[in-house]
């Protein structure tokens, strides 16, 4: 169903200067017409395809003539990538440690500049069978310390669905507006979004779920950062953590985890001038940017990721912003396993989209940085691919010492998996500890202390990502919210 | 809006310090200067310590029986007759060994393995040089007193023999250099980031040397001592222990695995590394006839005034900084004060040798409390214009009159007896040589020589060897992987059989040291033992080969 935008109420001029149809073919088709090699609407290209097909043929029939060499060949690859996957995160949190690499705006300095010169905001928030958390929105909404009149708030629902819909025509009291997205394929959160932005006033523009509890001043410490910040600076993503963290050990393992890579991994990319992957919400943008590098891609499912890319690669530059938006974290196994089969998935499309262009790519990012997309990007959801194997050959060995695991190890091998398993296995345990301490929340010292645990999860959820990108590739599993506590107004970090 | 927001900036300065965009706008990292003089003083001070180290080897021949020990593991490591991580023996702590492997891949090929320690010391010295460049910018010294105050720790002739000989001290010494700039950051401000530099820094302190069983939990109390609650005192003590305590952990762990025992080290003389804990002789000039809690303070002393004379007058200033200052600097004296408990605990057991390297890491500790006080902007006397230039020439003036003490001091053989480093001081200082050196290399070059050309005569013949005694041998042969080592799975079965499958055993007399006396014997003793049948005679390592 192909119905009309509803804007209710109709606060803006009516946007009927284009028409419906249009507008959702821009959100569907405008980055696929323009830019299609940046379009993840085909998972691979024809060439790449091939590339796929005669490898995967090549290495089936090399292992089948050679199965000890190629085995070998393999691990040696695996142990390169697990060593410099390792180097690298290794880097990235030093980086992050040495150098102050977030954007900080104090609160009197947010608070010094005149209502009357900040610019319009458009903050669009994509919801989806969510009626319960609308509350929670007005309340957020009402929290922003940023003239309301400033302030254009689009909260973007599903045509078809009536429970937010109703929900939200329930609770609107005039500061925001309703945006109803026709029915359409595919149905992702980017699609929405895009939606959204050609309906947008504000010259600023930022994403929030709706369950999402930011930092009342983010709004005016991320105008004063983009407006301040040199020319290229496009985007600020704001820290994400979590307000249910001690509900259970999965929102425990999730809070060190986002711990880590808001107030680490990002800022040590940041501080690298490497490629950031945007994370879901909470990131700000200068709308005239977005509107030049093609905006999300629907077909993306960590559009956000991709979205990261693509601004670095049209030599725009991403900042960490210091303040906090508090969201929920998933406390279910299965929705858990859900969102980051999603995320997972999301990073391969981004690998592949980025590679279809190698050459291109290595001369826009330079060596560094394309090192840098492939080992972040990249490698990602390789080593949560590749943990299964390597646990299952070391369970193996310890259980039987079968001959064929110690032929497959050879010596320079052998000393890189124990280099990964000693030393990279306490690293990144130990990272964790340290967020523990950093956040001092009771419980997550023990969490931190049980993270392998979590990477099984990881790996599981890694798995599930690699099939469906095969077959499933812009399928949009959708995150349940509401399981958590309520938040309490903290500041976590 | 940005000519707006700037008509809202109140200054330049109070902009700064809200607005904080250190990674996006440009400027704000080292300055160009020290980036420069980072860069060219690594560098010379690589060259510096990596052309000594050629002197020393190849010019002097002069190498520590403990570096050749690394050496020939290392080698073992990767070019034995069944390489593994087990040939280091794990009797010392791995991290020297683990780290100079990755050099002797590269200088096997051309036949000099037993320069990878000296090529590890040089880099580690280096990368020290450059971590306290670092230090430097980021605490504001200007290029001049940044270039003087290193140049015036980097080219200490101590410190540059340390960084060529090969050993484990250099490798200590970054990672010391590390922990105090850990510890002022973390006393500046205790963050995340500088706990990690902290366990991290103790961890690799820990993966060097025993003494940091001692230094561990002092660093823990004073990192503890910064925060306010118990409970944060706990923690952040607990914190930055985990990496120490987890490689203290994984080693005793590989103790267990290789030796069968968690404590191996304390008692390392059938270990692969060199039998080094001997107990010293009574009359052994170099330490008190008497060995008591008072001769070992007193012994202690002395050799801190030899070696790092400038802890002794910068501990003072460090104890009466003002009040926001005092905890770190009693830390880093507490710190320091480590290496002489070290031998105040050990000396009077008679479990140490006292070698003058043991005082040594002081220097490492204080150049960094010197870069502390010179580039303190707050301090009455470092911030004044007026004497702030004189307080860093004086800090300067401490600085090299410590290593003009420290020559002269590693020269007298009375000091330096125990691996003949005098040798080295007095033939650098144009001195005539007033001792007996030690030469274990050249010996065990033509030992080598000789079992390489009886073991030619006979392909694919093996020998066994004592590891812990023969390392010397097994690095200079032409053949490592014709050498039956003790790390070797068979080995124990091979003594249990007689002797079984080997052609040749090599057996050492036990009587190696310099000193004459019998510094352990471990299973070269088992060899003579077990494998009577073949032992035809007591060989000394002139003439060693027997079959």
């Amino acid at each position: 169903m192909r119905a009309g935008a509803q804007l209710a109420p109709p606060r803006l001029p009516s946007p009927t200067a284009i028409s419906n149809d249009e507008l959702l073919r821009v959100s569907i088709d405008g980055l696929r017409d323009s830019d299609p090699d940046d379009s993840a609407s085909k998972n691979l290209t024809p060439s790449q395809r091939t590339g796929v097909a005669i490898g995967s043929v090549l290495a089936i029939g090399v292992f089948v003539a050679r199965p000890l060499g190629t085995s070998v060949a393999f691990v040696t690859m695996a142990m390169l990538v697990y060593v410099v996957v390792l180097a690298y995160r290794t880097v990235l949190f030093v980086s992050s440690l040495n150098a102050n690499s977030m954007i900080v705006v104090s609160d009197e300095e947010a608070r010094a500049v005149p209502d009357a010169d900040l610019p319009i905001y458009t903050v669009l928030v994509p919801a989806y069978k969510e009626p319960e958390v609308i509350a929670e929105l007005t309340a957020a909404i009402a929290r922003f310390e940023y003239p309301a009149r400033k302030l254009d708030v689009k909260l973007l629902l599903e045509d078809d669905d009536a429970d937010t819909i109703a929900a939200a025509v329930g609770a609107q009291k005039g500061d925001f507006q309703i945006v109803r997205v026709p029915v359409s394929e595919p149905r992702t959160k980017p699609k929405a979004l895009n939606f959204g932005l050609q309906l947008a006033r504000g010259s600023l523009v930022t994403v929030y779920d709706a369950e999402d509890h930011p930092d009342p001043l983010q709004l005016r410490r991320a105008a004063i950062a983009l407006e301040r910040g040199p020319d290229d600076l496009a985007c600020v993503q704001a820290r994400l953590a979590y307000h249910n963290v001690n509900q259970n050990i999965i929102t425990r393992w999730f809070t060190l985890e986002y711990a880590t890579w808001f107030t680490q991994f990002l800022p040590g990319l940041v501080a690298r001038d490497a490629p950031v992957p945007l994370g879901g919400t909470s990131n700000h943008f200068k709308k005239s940017v977005l509107d030049e590098v093609g905006a999300w891609d629907p077909f993306n499912v960590t559009e956000d990721a991709d979205l990261g890319m693509r601004l670095h690669r049209r030599g725009y530059r991403t900042g960490v912003l210091d303040s906090v938006t508090l969201e929920e974290a998933n406390s279910d196994f299965i929705n858990w396993v859900k969102q980051r089969s999603r995320w997972y998935k999301g990073y391969i499309q981004t690998w592949a989209v980025h590679l279809r262009h190698p050459v291109r790519l290595y001369r826009e990012l330079g060596p560094k940085g394309f090192a840098e997309f492939n080992l972040f990007v990249g490698g990602t959801p390789l080593i949560a691919l590749l943990n299964p194997i390597f646990w299952t050959l070391a369970l193996f060995w310890l259980v039987a010492e079968p001959a064929f695991v110690q032929s497959i190890f050879p010596r320079f091998v052998y000393y890189l998996a124990l280099v990964c398993w000693l030393v990279g296995n306490f690293a990144l345990v130990f990272m964790n500890v340290l967020m523990a301490h950093q956040l001092r929340h009771t419980g997550l010292h023990r969490a931190a202390a049980l993270t392998p645990l979590y990477w099984v999860m990881m790996s599981l959820a890694a798995v599930k990502a690699a099939v469906q990108f095969v077959f499933q590739p812009s399928s949009w599993e959708k995150t349940v919210h509401g399981l958590g506590t309520r938040p309490v107004f903290t500041e976590v970090a | 809006m940005i000519a707006l927001l700037e008509r809202f900036q109140p200054s330049p300065e109070a902009v700064r310090a809200d607005v904080v965009l250190p990674a996006i706008l440009p400027g704000r990292k080292t300055t160009r200067p020290l980036w420069f003089l980072r860069r060219r003083l690594t560098i010379a001070s690589f060259i510096v310590y990596l052309s000594s180290a050629l002197w020393m080897l190849y010019g002097l021949g002069f190498s520590i029986g403990d570096a050749l020990s690394r050496s020939a593991n290392a080698r073992a490591i990767w070019f034995a007759r069944r390489p593994t991580l087990t040939s280091m023996g794990f009797g010392w702590m791995p991290g020297p060994v683990l780290f100079q492997s990755i050099f002797t891949v590269v200088l096997e090929p051309i036949g000099q393995a037993q320069l990878s320690g000296p090529l590890a010391t040089s880099v580690l010295g280096a990368a020290t040089v450059y971590v306290l460049v670092s230090i430097c910018a980021r605490r504001g010294l200007s290029a001049t007193w940044t270039l003087l105050l290193v140049s015036a720790y980097a080219f200490n002739p101590a410190i540059v023999f340390t960084a060529a000989n090969g050993m484990s001290e250099q490798m200590n010494f970054f990672f010391l250099v590390l922990l105090v700039d850990g510890f002022l950051r973390w006393s500046d401000h205790p963050s995340v980031g500088a706990a990690t530099l902290i366990g991290v820094a103790l961890a690799g302190c820990m993966a060097v040397r025993y003494e940091t069983l001692v230094l561990v939990p002092v660093v823990a109390i004073f990192v503890g001592l910064r925060r306010k609650s118990w409970r944060e005192r706990l923690q952040s003590a607990v914190l930055v222990s985990i990496p120490p305590a987890y490689v203290f952990f994984m080693w005793i762990l590989a103790n267990k695995l290789i030796q069968k025992s968690w404590f191996w080290f304390l008692h390392p003389s059938g270990s692969t590394s060199a039998s080094a804990l001997g107990l010293p002789p009574p009359d052994a000039i170099f330490l008190p006839a008497e060995r008591t809690l008072r001769t070992a303070i007193e012994f202690s002393f002395s050799r801190t005034w030899d070696m790092s004379w400038a802890i002794l007058v910068v501990a003072p200033i460090l104890l009466f900084r003002r009040r926001g200052q005092r905890l770190a600097s009693v830390g880093i004296v507490a710190i320091a004060g480590v290496y002489p408990l070290w031998i105040w605990y050990l000396l009077p057991q008679n479990r140490t040798w006292g070698n003058p390297r043991y005082f040594l890491p002081m220097m490492a500790v204080v150049v960094v409390a010197i870069i502390w006080l010179a580039s303190d902007r707050r301090s009455r006397v470092f911030g004044s214009s007026r004497w702030g230039g004189a307080a860093r020439a004086a800090l300067l003036g401490v600085m090299v009159i410590a290593a003009v003490n420290a020559s002269l001091a590693e020269s007298r053989v009375k000091v330096a007896a125990v691996e003949s480093e005098w040798y080295v001081f007095q033939t650098a200082l144009g001195q005539p040589l007033s001792g007996d050196r030690v030469d274990n290399a050249e010996r065990w070059r033509r030992t080598a020589a000789a079992v390489d050309a009886e073991i030619g005569k006979q392909p694919k013949s093996l020998v066994m060897i004592a590891f812990g005694r023969a390392f010397p041998l097994f690095l200079f042969s032409d053949h490592p992987k014709r050498f039956m080592i003790d790390s070797d799975r068979d080995y124990e079965a091979t003594l249990a059989s007689n002797g079984k499958n080997i052609d040749y055993v090599f057996l050492t007399n036990g009587t190696s040291s310099a000193l004459g006396r019998l510094v352990g014997s471990g299973w070269s003793e088992a060899v003579k033992t077990e494998t009577g049948s073949l032992w035809r005679r007591d060989a000394s390592a002139a003439n060693p080969v027997t079959t």
